[in-house]
């Protein structure tokens, strides 16, 4: 890393065409060291092509870059040696022990012998694999090998590592120790994640900067909260009686209403921010309705997400 | 750069044969070899030290054995998707080629120098007359340097091939092709240009001719390598699949 102060990425209207398809356009983004970085997008909307882009294993078409202080097109090989990365799939060598795997990747990266058995021994014991190190990595279970993927992206304790969706397709319980694992990883190595995933859930338990991207295009970017809050609307559960059909239609064509859902005893409305919902509440009250509780509830990231996705492809 | 080849071909060498399905393989794959290493000699009788068919064995061998190992190289990697994450490593481009070069090159060449020395021990178990037969100088020179020299030519037509292959299989039959076609025009140039070879091949005493074939497989190695090297470019890797 050249220096403590650079941000770990920086990019700067990075773009990709393959053909006439524009699979990266003009991104622009900044990542600060130390953070826990939620890079989304809907499939095939650029992001792996990015991850790509930023480890110098594909060339730009235009724009440029900097990782960890380092230029994407001319540096790029001082970005493989201080980052790690865990692409779509594993990488594990399956007709190899795990041990040998680590083992591998530990010459890969210049550990001195010593040190190199001391961190396998050390990583695979922090992911619970330690016992079965002598186990061809191919009788494992999807959720073995990505934890062994993990630790052989953490074995030379990288300043910035790239998760691809490390989660996809994992049960409950080995995903959740994963995100344990990169929780505890950020905090305490003060290492940079810059993770991918489409599990909306987890970006909003892990991480605190988050962007979105589609067909190439950044689409907004910030804290979860902020991206949640970036439709300027709030969410008013109202639990009761007496949601008529007249009564939903009037309260659609109310100016501070987005969205009116009813359900059985349930009426879910999307507000616009800084509207006084008092005023809303007596007219509904004054309408005949009979209401047993009110919740204000905010988005989630999911909903969030949706609805950018929505306007966007609306524009 | 040399820590780093040496890394990769540890883990060609695990990858290749480690376990006993892949041992068992490839011994079964050389258990032909190895009898006409055998039978060969014994029916060739004495003259076996001084003459030709040698060569030819030491050409060939190697040829084969590669043949079988060095579609996996990259295709095989990038098949059972390791390839990315070895690119995405700190690993030189350089390192990556040439230790996936060298295993099977040695591997190559080990096995045809090793056949070679089993038709040696046969030919002087069967025609030895109580004396010690060995190759003539010209022949021993040969088997070593053809033997290595036909080994890097198939792992550097079969890395090319490999490379831009997205599947092993696919990459075996590309080499197939790099293969079969020199082999066909190698028949037909002697049928348009027979005069020509003919008093060529009257000039040309034994080492001169062997001299001559090998200085053009060095040179044909030569671009096969260099050519290797200008494809082998991580950007690239990821396209052409």
């Amino acid at each position: 890393m050249k220096s403590n102060q650079v941000p770990a990425i920086r990019l700067s209207a990075l773009s990709k065409q393959f053909g006439t398809v524009s699979a990266v356009d003009h991104l622009s983004l900044e990542v600060q060291s130390g953070t826990l970085y939620g890079f989304l997008g809907p499939n095939g909307a650029g992001k792996t092509t990015t991850i790509r882009m930023l480890l110098g294993l594909l060339t730009p078409s235009s724009g440029s870059g900097q990782v960890l202080g380092f230029d994407i097109q001319t540096e790029s090989h001082l970005i493989r040696a201080q980052t790690g990365a865990l692409l779509e799939h594993t990488g594990i060598y399956e007709q190899m022990s795990a041990e040998d795997n680590l083992e591998f990747y530990g010459r890969v990266y210049h550990l001195p012998p010593p040190e190199r058995k001391k961190r396998i021994q050390e990583l695979l014991e922090d992911m619970d694999l330690w016992e079965r190190r002598k186990d061809l990595a191919g009788s494992w279970s999807r959720g073995m090998k990505q934890r062994l993927a993990l630790a052989r992206v953490l074995l030379h304790k990288p300043h910035l590592v790239f998760l691809d969706e490390p989660t996809a397709g994992l049960d409950v319980i080995s995903a959740a120790q994963i995100r344990g694992k990169l929780q505890r990883l950020v905090e305490k190595e003060n290492t940079t994640v810059f993770l991918t995933s489409h599990n909306m859930a987890e970006v909003e338990q892990l991480c605190s900067q988050v962007s979105l991207i589609k067909d190439g295009k950044l689409i907004a970017q910030g804290s979860p909260d902020e991206l949640k809050s970036i439709k300027n609307s709030q969410r008013l559960l109202i639990k009761g009686e007496g949601f008529s059909d007249g009564i939903i239609s009037r309260l659609s064509m109310r100016p501070e209403i987005r969205v009116v859902q009813r359900n059985t005893h349930n009426l879910e409305l999307d507000i616009l921010a800084g509207n006084n919902k008092s005023d809303l509440v007596s007219w509904l009250v004054g309408e005949g309705v009979q209401i047993e509780e009110i919740r204000q509830d905010q988005k989630s990231l999911e909903e969030a997400f949706i609805t950018l996705m929505e306007e966007e492809n609306v524009n | 750069m040399l820590t780093d080849i040496k890394t990769v071909v540890w883990k060609e060498i695990k990858v290749q044969f480690r376990g006993r399905t892949k041992k068992s393989s490839f011994l079964r794959q050389l258990m032909a070899p190895i009898v006409l290493a055998a039978v060969f000699p014994f029916t060739w009788g004495a003259d076996w030290v001084n003459d030709f068919p040698p060569l030819i064995i030491a050409f060939i061998t190697p040829a084969l054995i590669v043949g079988v190992m060095v579609p996996d190289s990259f295709a095989g990697e990038r098949e059972r998707h390791t390839l990315d994450t070895l690119l995405a490593s700190r690993l030189p481009d350089r390192a990556v080629l040439f230790g996936k070069m060298l295993v099977p090159v040695f591997t190559g060449w080990g096995a045809a120098l090793g056949f070679n020395l089993i038709s040696l021990i046969v030919v002087n178990l069967a025609h030895g007359s109580g004396e010690l037969l060995f190759y003539s100088p010209t022949i021993a020179g040969g088997i070593l340097f053809l033997s290595f020299l036909s080994a890097t030519l198939m792992a550097g037509g079969g890395v090319l091939t490999s490379l831009s292959a997205p599947s092993a299989q696919e990459a075996a039959q590309k080499l197939m092709m790099f293969i079969l076609v020199p082999a066909m025009l190698v028949q037909i140039v002697p049928l348009l240009f027979m005069d020509q070879i003919l008093k060529i091949i009257k000039i040309l005493d034994g080492n001169q001719f062997l001299i001559i074939f090998g200085a053009t497989l060095l040179l044909i190695d030569l671009i096969l390598i260099v050519l290797a090297m200008r494809k082998f470019q991580r950007s690239e890797i990821y396209l052409t699949a």
